[in-house]
Parts: structure tokens; C-alpha cells; sequence
């Protein structure tokens, strides 16, 4: 299969991402997000925090979630607010709720040195809010709320 | 864009023998095979005393911290030692999200990394 490029655009203070579900395409992902988030926040945990939450999402999407052979069957779209910065998550894959996710015990996980499961716990310890729906696809909104330390520029 | 994750290692000739990695770019889902690969071939080798020298990680994910977690299993099933030394803040951010500090040997520079190694050999014999 060739391996495809992802598409941005960018309408102020919104970036949109469309990819295609190969996990070759994850560091390009993580790359413009960062980039885009760099022109606006100063704060790098913030900024790692939301690429942390993109990554282990879309590579969860793409492992697990059998998409049809769309071309950009994945949507990242990045919103930087006064109050919050929002992420919304789309993808046409079968039905997954991270938020019904039974979390693993870290601590039995770091004692058995399991290599699995840590993604979706990441990913819901860096976000302040998470929502989820299905609606002819998986749609995930997250947010981080400004309260915690984000200088905006 | 440049190579997603480049690896460089440096062998030491004592006995027994210590593997530096220096980490640099991306390590997530599509960059571990190349990590595991390139760990894995240093361990056949019979070097099981690691430093991973971690201050030009870009970016780490779950992926990353899963095999963290097995390479440790493997050089503790051999006595060895893995030391993670120079966390960037990606690395340090995770270690504090899951509290792998617990786990994990830390260092700020490589001589503190060789002397937790050194520190472990003289701890079990010199073997």
C-alpha cells in the first residue's frame, strides 16, 4: 500500500488534520501539532500534553478500529479558545468508548512490567474533559482548561 | 521531514560490558520496531547493563513506556541494569504520570549512569 500524506488546514485559531489510518503517518501528526500549538501556547507540558492525548488516540483508531477504504478515514481538529484549548477526534471506524475503558491497577502493571494498556490511561489523566459519542463514526471531544498553568501568547 | 527516530550506541569494553543509547526524535507506535529491534540485538550481544540517554526524545507515548517495561524485565532476568539518564521533559512528564520513577534508575548525566551501574555490578559480586 503507498503510504499517504496528511492534509492540514488552518483558519486562525483552528487546525484541521486529515489522515489516513497508517501508523506511519504519527509523527507527522504529533509533529504539526506541536507546531501549531507552539505559535500560541508557551507552556511545553501543555503542549506535550495534547500531542500525548492525540497520539495515543489515533494509534488506538488505527490499530482497532477496521476502517473502511477511505482515503482520510481520521479528523484531528485543534481549537485554541480563551478558556480552553478542544480537540475533536473523529473517525469512521467500529464504536469505541475510551471513557467505558476499565483502566488498568498501574501499580500491579509496573510490578508484572506489562507492555499494553497504558494509551487510553494517559490519555484520560492529561485531559481536564472528555466526551464521547457515535454518530456515523467515533466522535471524541477533550479539553484542557486555561486554569491549569497554560500562558497563552 | 527528517528519519522520525535516529539511534546511536556506544559500547564500553569493560567487564562486564555497558550499551549507551542516545535517543533522538520520536518514539511511538510506528518508530518501535526500530527501537526494539536495535535493543534487542545489543542484549543478543549478552550486554545487559543499558544507559538510555534521553535528552533529545522529541516525543514518547505508551508505546514507548510499554517497552520500557519489558526491556527492564530483560536485563533484570540477566542481573543487569538499565538506567535512564537526561529525561527530556516527554520522558519526565510520562515517568511522573505514572510514577515510574519507583521502577526506573534516573540520572541526570552519564557518569552518574555508569556509577549506578558500577554500583550494581560491586552489589552482586562484580559477576
Amino acid at each position: 500500500m503507498m503510504e499517504q500524506e496528511i492534509k492540514i488546514e488552518k483558519k486562525k485559531n483552528r487546525m484541521f488534520i486529515f489522515m489516513p489510518a497508517q501508523l506511519s503517518c504519527l509523527t507527522l501528526l504529533v509533529y504539526h501539532v506541536h507546531n501549531f500549538l507552539s505559535e500560541n501556547l508557551e507552556n511545553r507540558k501543555v503542549i506535550f500534553k495534547i500531542q500525548l492525548a492525540v497520539d495515543e488516540i489515533v494509534t488506538n483508531i488505527i490499530k482497532y478500529g477496521q476502517h473502511p477504504s477511505d482515503s482520510y478515514p481520521i479528523t484531528v481538529a485543534i481549537r485554541m479558545n480563551k478558556k480552553d484549548i478542544s480537540l475533536k477526534i473523529r473517525d469512521k471506524g467500529k464504536a469505541f468508548n475510551p471513557l467505558e475503558y476499565e483502566l488498568p491497577d498501574i501499580e500491579k502493571h509496573k510490578k508484572e512490567k506489562k507492555k499494553g494498556g497504558l494509551g487510553i490511561y494517559l490519555m484520560r489523566s492529561v485531559m481536564d474533559k472528555i466526551e464521547y459519542k457515535y454518530r456515523e463514526g467515533n466522535i471524541l471531544n477533550m479539553k484542557i482548561f486555561r486554569k491549569n498553568s497554560i500562558s497563552l501568547n | 521531514m527528517k528519519e522520525a527516530l535516529k539511534i546511536r550506541i556506544e559500547k564500553s569494553e569493560t567487564k562486564p560490558p555497558v550499551a549507551v543509547f542516545y535517543l533522538q526524535g520520536y518514539l511511538q507506535a510506528n518508530t518501535l520496531e526500530q527501537f526494539t529491534q536495535t535493543i534487542d540485538s545489543v542484549l543478543d550481544e549478552g550486554i545487559y547493563h543499558l544507559i538510555f540517554f534521553c535528552n533529545d526524545i522529541a516525543f514518547a507515548s505508551s508505546a514507548a513506556f510499554g517497552e520500557l517495561l519489558n526491556i527492564l524485565d530483560k536485563v533484570e532476568q540477566h542481573d543487569g541494569r538499565l538506567v535512564m539518564c537526561c529525561l527530556s521533559l516527554p520522558v519526565a512528564e510520562v515517568f511522573d504520570l505514572l510514577d515510574f520513577y519507583d521502577i526506573f534508575v534516573v540520572t541526570n548525566t552519564i557518569e552518574e549512569a555508569l556509577q549506578k551501574i558500577t554500583e550494581k555490578r560491586e552489589g552482586s559480586g562484580n559477576q
